[in-house]
């Protein structure tokens, strides 16, 4: 038994969220992969760290989730995010915080531009932005 | 020269040329047009140059349909609805003219091209700044266009006229001309004809104060607006029981209005975008203008929806109307204070910023660091072409006004493709504004336009009743304005309009108006 059994995956997955207590340990990456997280996890950690409002994106995330309860799992909400694209997959998963913005921005503009949008609150936003959100508010 | 109607002998026949019914924007242009001509004009006015209420009751009539104020919406003096229009202008698009294979009824016998001559004279009557509606014109690094990404929605611009009151600005010109008499307080009632239907050859006046008389003329322009031009052809029935030009059944359908409807919320990606050209009237060359989001004719095309326009407002500068209005009003008023309801918009603003560079480098720039400055909210307002449709119509009422004539009813009606339309224009513009990164659309119009019907109402454009077409069959006047079988009698104003686009009608009808002067001129010559 390790020092990290009794908390849920998810507690864990926010703390993980957080560099400066990352520090004090391994490598988020390391620390994820000894801990037997998957690669959905791992994603979606990542993604979520474009939020400089957290708090926000889980705002929105929550009202998403409340009207859209079967999109509260976070395995399929990161495999709906990262299937936009053949290649956006591998893509999210390599690249930095600067260009993970830019290729999420990429995608907003293609969800507008293709209609792939969502109600939330009589709001007209992006599929990917709210999934983004509701990742937010299930970690 | 001014005459009185109310001092004209009873029964007497007054003779002219010209005889126009009716000085609001499209009688005054025509008369003005006729000064030193070789021929007399008598221009026939129902009120006098000031309100009288007892005039403006003859408007009162029976609303079935949609709400409308039927006396609200016109003016019965001198100058007509002019003496109140607020002045908005812009011509028709060129598709509005188009026969639209996905728009039964569509089509005009005229092409956007044979009025150009006619909306550039049109626009100085209507005291408008330079004939451009280009809106790069009007754009400058102060006041910026939108940059929308694709095609789907383009940038529109409206000018704004002083507002011209047709009869205070034209009034004097009109009576000092020695070929224009312009008789005021005399109301037609009928337009009499030969015993076959084939021409008009007077018509009959009645004066509120009880005299009556004729005024005999070779050609009668029949110019008392968008609802009485159908009312008095279906009034005319001494010789056809079924009213003039009403063989076919035509006169007084498809009467159409702009449905207006403050219809969303848009929350700018950055709280500095600069919509100067947008929410207000920007004063270049003392010359006010407007620039507003419209569908692109592509889009109407390939989709199938009528044309649709949205201007960007600060909350609260339209009226409030309804709950579904009020609603609105509360959350963008809450917004401007500061105290969002439930903070929803507050943080959907920081989340959209995250990922709009341009806004995120103007947070940076201007409050020097990722927190969002409070929301500015705007309002997001609709005005939508009324499809044609024969059901929405003006007939005659069974009551009787003073002068004994039977009152009109409207019966004002959209249909669903005129809620396909405004639904999925909004759609397009949400999304059109996501992609573009310029910012995130709340729509109030809802799936079962519950809210929406509350909200709409009319914007006093009234158009349709007697539609221009080729064929006798499917119109009520030719490419001429003249009523089908008829030699001598024209209509005048936008009850000619077989489609409406989504452009206010006047500076259309003072342009057709303005050609009709023309073709008079060559008749009687
Ligand atoms: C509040 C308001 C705001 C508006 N804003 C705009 C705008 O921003 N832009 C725009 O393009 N349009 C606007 N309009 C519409 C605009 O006013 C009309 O398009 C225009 O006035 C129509 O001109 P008209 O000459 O056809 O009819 P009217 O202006 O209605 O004139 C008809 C005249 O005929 C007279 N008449 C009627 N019946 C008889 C009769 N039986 N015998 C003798 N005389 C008769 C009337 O007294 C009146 O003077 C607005 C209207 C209103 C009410």
């Amino acid at each position: 038994m390790n020092a990290f059994s009794s908390l849920s995956r998810r507690s864990l997955l926010r703390w993980l969220l957080y560099p400066s207590a990352l520090s004090f340990f391994l490598p988020a990456r390391l620390l994820a992969e000894r801990l037997a997280f998957s690669s959905n996890d791992l994603l979606a950690l990542r993604l979520v760290r474009v939020f400089t409002s957290e708090k926000s994106a889980r705002r929105v995330g929550s009202e998403y989730l409340r009207r859209a309860p079967e999109e509260a799992d976070l395995p399929r909400l990161v495999d709906r995010i990262a299937s936009t694209h053949p290649q956006r997959r591998a893509q999210l998963e390599q690249a930095s915080v600067t260009e993970l913005r830019e290729l999420l921005n990429q995608a907003l503009r293609e969800d507008f531009a293709l209609g792939r949008t969502i109600d939330v609150s009589g709001w007209v936003l992006s599929q990917t932005e709210v999934r983004l959100c509701a990742l937010a508010a299930l970690l | 020269m001014l005459i009185d109607a109310r001092s004209v002998q009873n029964e007497r026949t007054l003779e002219t040329d010209v005889c126009i019914i009716g000085a609001g924007a499209a009688g005054i242009t025509l008369a003005r047009e006729f000064i030193d001509q070789p021929f007399r004009v008598f221009l026939l006015e129902s009120g006098g140059f000031e309100f009288d209420a007892e005039s403006q009751s003859l408007y009162a009539g029976e609303n079935v349909g949609l709400p409308y104020s039927l006396v609200q919406s016109r003016l019965r003096f001198f100058g007509g609805a002019t003496n109140h229009w607020v002045g908005w202008c812009r011509p028709l698009e060129e598709i509005d003219f188009e026969t639209r294979p996905r728009i039964p009824h569509s089509g005009w016998p005229i092409r956007r091209a044979d009025l150009q001559p006619f909306y550039e004279r049109a626009q100085a009557i209507c005291q408008l700044g330079p004939y451009e509606y280009e809106p790069e014109a009007w754009a400058s690094r102060d006041s910026p266009l939108l940059q929308f990404a694709g095609d789907r929605v383009v940038n529109t611009v409206y000018q704004f006229s002083p507002p011209t009151r047709f009869g205070r600005a034209y009034r004097a010109e009109v009576l000092r001309a020695g070929n224009v008499a312009t008789c005021l307080h005399g109301n037609a009632i009928e337009i009499e004809t030969t015993e076959t239907a084939r021409s008009a050859t007077s018509v009959r006046v009645a004066c509120l104060s009880g005299n009556q008389f004729r005024v005999a003329a070779r050609l009668v322009l029949l110019a008392a607006g968008g609802i009485e031009n159908a009312r008095l052809l279906l009034l005319s029935n001494g010789v056809q029981r079924e009213g003039i030009g009403n063989q076919k059944d035509l006169v007084g359908r498809f009467f159409m209005d702009h449905p207006h409807h403050t219809s969303g919320v848009v929350l700018p990606s950055d709280p500095a975008l600069s919509t100067a050209l947008y929410t207000g009237s920007t004063a270049t060359e003392k010359v006010g203008a407007h620039v507003a989001i419209a569908l692109s004719a592509r889009v109407q095309r390939e989709e199938g929806l009528g044309s649709f326009v949205a201007s960007l407002f600060p909350p609260r500068t339209w009226p409030q109307v309804s709950k579904g209005v009020a609603s609105l009003d509360y959350l963008t008023s809450s917004l401007r204070e500061g105290e969002m309801p439930d903070h929803f918009a507050e943080h959907l603003g920081a989340v959209v910023a995250d990922f709009d560079d341009v806004a995120r480098a103007s947070y940076g720039r201007l409050f020097g660091g990722n927190k969002r400055p409070p929301s500015t909210l705007l309002s997001l307002h609709g005005r939508s072409e009324h499809l044609p449709n024969p059901d929405s119509r003006v007939s005659l009422a069974e009551e009787r006004d003073s002068l004994g004539q039977r009152r009109v009813r409207l019966d004002w009606r959209l249909g669903s493709a005129d809620k396909r339309t405004i639904r999925r224009a909004h759609e397009i513009i949400a999304e059109e504004m996501g992609r573009a990164g310029l910012g995130r659309v709340k729509l109030v119009v809802d799936e079962d336009y519950t809210l929406w019907s509350q909200s709409i109402r009319g914007g006093s454009h009234h158009m349709g009743t007697t539609r221009m077409h080729e064929d006798p069959n499917h119109g009520v006047v030719d490419a001429d304005c003249r009523v089908h079988g008829m030699a001598n009698l024209f209509v005048a104003g936008s009850s000619v309009f077989p489609t409406c686009g989504y452009a206010n009608p006047t500076l259309t009808l003072v342009a057709l108006a303005v050609r009709l002067a023309d073709h008079v001129k060559k008749v009687l010559s």
